[in-house]
């Protein structure tokens, strides 16, 4: 199951600190070649991924948004590998403030 | 009594403190002249150095590679650096442009310039052919400061790709061949398994350039990289295409595929399998062909 969350927040080190206090995960700082800095969170007992990033991929061609359907969103959150009972999906769920529900699958 | 011995032990503190800084002083300097004097013997081919293998100045004057003396007022004055009169910025030509710099703006800008020196011979002499993937925006600079990134950054991108090189041709996150394999034997798996029989694998981007230019990043360096792994498959790509995924690149390849076009292209586990045995994300993009990728730089077919 994937779904995906809107952080209401336009700082990634603010969002990250959110996750991290939610989730009880530790985030490892990572580098994409066209979405730049951005933060995994990893289960390795569950399973879930979790990857914190902003909104905006660039290559030769420009910039693009990374999720067409949610441009207007700076930082995004994906959760891979979830399901419905999951404490960390429950936990996100538990603050709209913080993160917005955008799409499940 | 008592007063005058620790006097006198202060004294001798004191002259012991002075003594170590002049021995300090003396030996800064003699290492300035050192360096000076090796950039002057050094053998230059950059086109911003004079025939004698400096730096070129303007008119405006500036002692960069005239030597320390011109700065500290002579060999064997001790006169302190701060007594001797010289202009607080020089103009250095750069490219085409003249640029105003201080004193210790141009000490890192030649630093930065013998640096980038040193990593394009390097470079070209694995790789003859090597050229920097920056923008030429992005290599002409219009102040001090970016001049100095500029040359550090086009002198990381060239070290990090001979690097690359002199590793045999292995991409970097990977520490030996076998792993390589693995990796290749892996995605080879997963995209048969996923029903894409034609799609041949190929990866890209700083793994095996060594430094990413768009991110100003070395592989690895701070960060973990993800891998980028560019799938050539004329019948992946037409399904993209059909399935609304951005195309880029004059339509000769996909954008970064999320988490929905990767689900709808059936390639969704096989990222997640790669991802669990690599222990690193691996980027997805769909070419046309593989000139597609070629044009976008260094790859290497994934074994």
């Amino acid at each position: 199951m994937h779904v995906l969350f809107g952080a209401c927040t336009t700082d990634i080190e603010e969002a990250r600190v959110w996750v991290a206090a939610l989730s009880g995960l530790s985030p490892d700082p990572r580098i994409n070649e066209y979405n730049g800095q951005y933060y995994s969170f990893v289960d390795v007992g569950s399973g879930e991924r979790m990857k914190l990033m902003s909104s905006v991929c660039n290559d030769e061609d420009g910039s693009y948004p990374a999720e067409s359907d949610f441009a207007d969103w700076k930082i995004l959150l994906q959760v891979n590998g979830t399901n419905v009972h999951s404490r960390v999906l429950m936990a996100l769920e538990s603050q709209p403030e913080k993160f917005r529900k955008l799409r499940s699958s | 009594m008592l007063l005058n011995r620790a006097a006198s032990l202060h004294q001798v503190r004191a002259d012991w403190l002075r003594v170590q800084g002049e021995v300090a002083y003396v030996r800064m300097l003699i290492a300035g002249q050192s360096y000076f004097d090796a950039l002057q013997r050094e053998q230059r081919f950059n086109p911003n150095h004079d025939d004698r293998g400096r730096f070129t100045f303007g008119d405006g004057g500036g002692s960069g590679g005239a030597g320390l003396n011109a700065v500290i007022g002579g060999q064997g004055d001790d006169q302190l650096a701060q007594n001797v009169p010289r202009a607080s910025s020089s103009a250095v030509r750069v490219g085409a442009r003249e640029l105003t710099m201080t004193l210790e703006q141009e000490t890192r800008f030649i630093f930065s310039q013998n640096r980038l020196d040193a990593a394009l011979i390097r470079v070209r002499e694995v790789d003859p052919n090597w050229r920097s993937s920056a923008s030429p925006s992005l290599t002409d600079p219009t102040n001090a400061n970016s001049a100095i990134n500029s040359n550090l950054r086009l002198a990381q991108e060239a070290e990090a790709r001979a690097t690359v090189i002199e590793r045999g041709g292995l991409p970097l996150g990977f520490n030996t061949r076998q792993d390589f394999e693995k990796f290749g034997a892996e995605a080879m798996r997963g995209l048969v398994s996923s029903g894409h029989k034609d799609a041949i694998p190929f990866i890209r981007g700083s793994a095996v350039t060594g430094y990413s230019y768009r991110q100003g990043e070395a592989f690895d360096v701070g960060r973990r990289s993800d891998f980028d792994l560019a799938i050539v498959s004329p019948k992946l790509f037409q399904r993209a295409r059909e399935a609304g995924i951005e195309l880029r690149g004059g339509e000769t390849r996909t954008r970064e595929l999320n988490p929905m076009d990767m689900k709808s292209l059936g390639l969704d586990e096989f990222a997640a399998a790669l991802a669990l045995k690599s222990r690193r994300d691996t980027t997805l993009m769909i070419y046309s062909s593989e000139s597609a990728i070629q044009v976008r730089g260094p790859y290497l077919p994934v074994p």
